[in-house]
This record gives structure tokens, C-alpha cells and sequence, in this order.
């Protein structure tokens, strides 16, 4: 889908000095990747702004640990992973109420270069089923299938931000897709977006 | 029956990691020669590719407009605190240090006596001196008031060594 921007060496190394307009330029990059992954992950649109620029914020605070031999992109989506995580554990012993002003279910704007409305309208449609289904399955398996689908991540980049091995990886992928599969087909009358072949 | 399963199950799980790597030509070969004789399994991985394919479709979220401009008032806000938190734990361990140093005082109450008459007598014998210093660049020709000056000196002497206690007779030497 969308690969990680390289940021160039000498902006990170400016906000390392502490230069604002340095990291500025760094949010501007990387805000949609970092919004997308928290929204996938979170499921609404409050919830997701806040992690995204609760992510920025961690990162501002730890830029000087970061390694400039990896991948700034992916060190970057590692901070916001964990704090996801971190959140969604902390959401386990929360009651957030239909009333409360963070529930919204309203699906964000989408990158896309549709040219017509309908193909907008049919796109939109697909990515609310989607999203349905993925906050049907356990954070790690939704992690997986983010990081794998939207950032287009390399095994290995994904099991160097979610701490497992390049195994585990592929064993959760593979269960992440059958589980999203049975959700999706699972989904009402009228909305299965992936049809069960009858064919044979 | 069982064989059959565990084949069917290495071939769906051969063919998932075909959407993540590619295969090596054994494996290749393995996942045709599966998909050719059983319906079953091509609908598997029919399922599994469309699947691939919906996902591979569906755009990425992006943020509300003036996301970078919210981020910088965050930070800032953040910023703004953590300076305050760190004069707050200056102010703190200061006022720890000076509260220390009180109580230790408080418990050593002869000595906090004896500091103080030995600063006041430190004071009354600088003054003086300097008094003299001044009155002998003056007078630098004079020696009358020189007896007087050395008096005093000794006398200020005298009390500053009460007061610190140099000249205590009960004190056996050791």
C-alpha cells in the first residue's frame, strides 16, 4: 500500500538538536501512516488523533535514543505500536459510554485517487466493513495485518517492531487473515464484502 | 484421511505465505500440483487471494487537516511542563538541603550557639581590623591611638575565643 517515506538524515539530526521546524517537517511526513496505523488499531477517529499525536509527543521526547541505523520510519511506527497496545490494555478496564464526546464511529478520509463518486462511495464502504472486521481480532493478529497491509512491511520489519520472531510473524499473519476472512463473510446480508466461492 | 488433512493444511499454509515471500520451486511445485487435484483447496486459496487483493484496496486513514500545527501546541504544552516540573525539583531539593541543615542544627543546638557567636565575633574583630587598616593608611606617621587599636584587637580576641571555646581548661590535650 504505502511504503515508509526516508526521512532525510540531516532533518532527524536537526530535531535531534531540538529544531521545531525540523521535527514539524517530520509529523507533515509521517502523519498519515502514524494516524492510520493508530486509527486501524484504536477504531475511532478521537481515539486515533489522540494516539497519533500522543505518539508524536514520545518521539519528540526520546528523538536522541533514536538509532539513525535503522529506519526512521519504522522506529517511529514502533513508538506508535506500543503506545496502541498500551492503550488498548488500559481500554480493557475502561466503561466509555455511546454518550461520551470520544466515542465516533465516523470513518475518516481516505488517500485515495478514485476518479468517481461512486467508485469513492463503493471504497468507503469496503474500508467501514474492513475496519469492522479488524476490531473483531485480537490487537498482536490486527498489529500484524496493519503494519503487513498498510505499511507494507517486510516480515522482519514487522517482527522488529512487535518484539516477536520472523515465525511468529508469519504464524500470525496467516491466522490474522483466516479470522478477518470468517469475519468478513460473516458480516449481514447485503454487506459481505469477499463471497464464499461455491464453485467445485 | 488424517494424511490428507495435515497435506491440505501444509499446502493452505504454503500458499498464505506466498502472499508474504515467495516460495522456493519445491514449494512451488507442491502448491500446483495440490491446487490441480483438489477443488477444495482452490477455493482456499481463491478465497485467500481475493482476500489479499480487499485489503490491498483499502486506503489509508488520514488525519483531520492542521495535524502538524496540533502536534507542535502539544509539544510546547509538554514542554512549558516539564520545565515548571524541573524548577519545581530544584526548588525542592534546595528546600530539602536547607531543612537538613536545620534540623541537624536544631539537634546540635550547642553548636549552632557556638557558629553563631563565632560569626558575630568573626564580624567584631574584621570590623575593627579594617577599621585599623583604614585609621593606619591615614595616620600612617601617628602611633598614638596603635596601643588603643591593639587593646581592642586583643580584647575581641578574647571573646571570640571564649565563644568558640578555645581556651577551655577542661579539656585535657591529647
Amino acid at each position: 500500500m504505502a511504503e515508509l517515506t526516508r526521512m532525510e538524515p540531516q532533518i532527524i539530526a536537526a530535531a535531534q538538536r531540538g529544531d521545531k521546524a525540523a521535527f514539524a517537517q517530520i509529523v507533515a511526513e509521517f502523519q498519515t501512516p502514524v494516524y492510520n496505523l493508530a486509527y486501524r488499531m484504536l477504531g475511532n477517529r478521537n481515539d486515533a488523533e489522540d494516539a497519533a499525536q500522543e505518539t508524536f509527543l514520545r518521539a519528540y521526547a526520546q528523538l536522541k535514543t533514536y538509532d539513525p541505523g535503522q529506519s526512521f520510519g519504522t522506529w517511529l511506527l514502533s513508538v506508535a505500536a506500543h503506545y496502541c497496545i498500551d492503550r488498548l490494555r488500559r481500554r480493557k478496564f475502561q466503561w466509555l459510554s455511546f454518550d461520551d464526546p470520544r466515542w465516533d464511529e465516523s470513518a475518516p478520509a481516505l488517500v485515495s485517487d478514485l476518479p468517481s463518486p461512486e467508485a469513492s462511495a463503493l471504497a468507503r464502504e469496503r474500508e467501514q466493513e474492513v475496519q469492522r472486521a479488524l476490531q473483531k481480532l485480537a490487537p498482536q493478529y490486527r498489529m500484524a495485518l496493519v503494519l503487513k497491509y498498510w505499511n507494507d512491511m517486510s516480515l522482519e520489519e514487522i517482527s522488529s517492531i512487535t518484539g516477536d520472531n520472523v515465525g511468529a510473524v508469519k504464524v500470525k499473519l496467516f491466522r490474522a487473515r483466516q479470522m478477518l476472512g470468517k469475519h468478513l463473510r460473516a458480516a449481514p446480508a447485503g454487506q459481505t464484502l469477499v463471497e464464499p466461492n461455491h464453485a467445485g | 484421511m488424517q494424511d490428507k488433512l495435515s497435506n491440505a493444511e501444509t499446502v493452505i499454509e504454503l500458499f498464505a505465505k506466498s502472499l508474504d515471500e515467495s516460495l522456493s520451486a519445491d514449494e512451488q511445485t507442491i502448491v500446483a500440483q495440490a491446487m490441480e487435484e483438489s477443488p477444495a483447496l482452490r477455493i482456499v486459496a481463491d478465497g485467500l487471494l481475493e482476500f489479499d487483493a480487499l485489503l490491498k484496496r483499502v486506503g489509508m486513514a488520514i488525519p483531520d487537516e492542521g495535524f502538524p500545527a496540533r502536534v507542535l501546541l502539544r509539544i510546547e504544552a509538554y514542554e512549558r511542563t516539564r520545565t515548571r516540573r524541573q524548577w519545581y525539583l530544584t526548588l525542592g531539593l534546595i528546600s530539602l538541603g536547607l531543612l537538613a541543615a536545620l534540623v541537624w542544627l536544631a539537634l546540635n543546638w550547642s553548636a549552632l550557639i557556638q557558629l553563631s557567636l563565632g560569626i558575630l565575633a568573626g564580624l567584631l574583630i574584621l570590623f575593627p581590623l579594617a577599621l585599623l587598616f583604614t585609621f593606619t593608611t591615614l595616620r600612617i606617621l601617628g602611633q598614638a591611638p596603635l596601643l588603643v587599636l591593639a587593646l581592642i584587637v586583643l580584647a575581641l580576641t578574647l571573646v571570640w575565643a571564649r565563644a568558640s571555646g578555645g581556651f577551655r581548661t577542661d579539656v585535657k590535650p591529647h
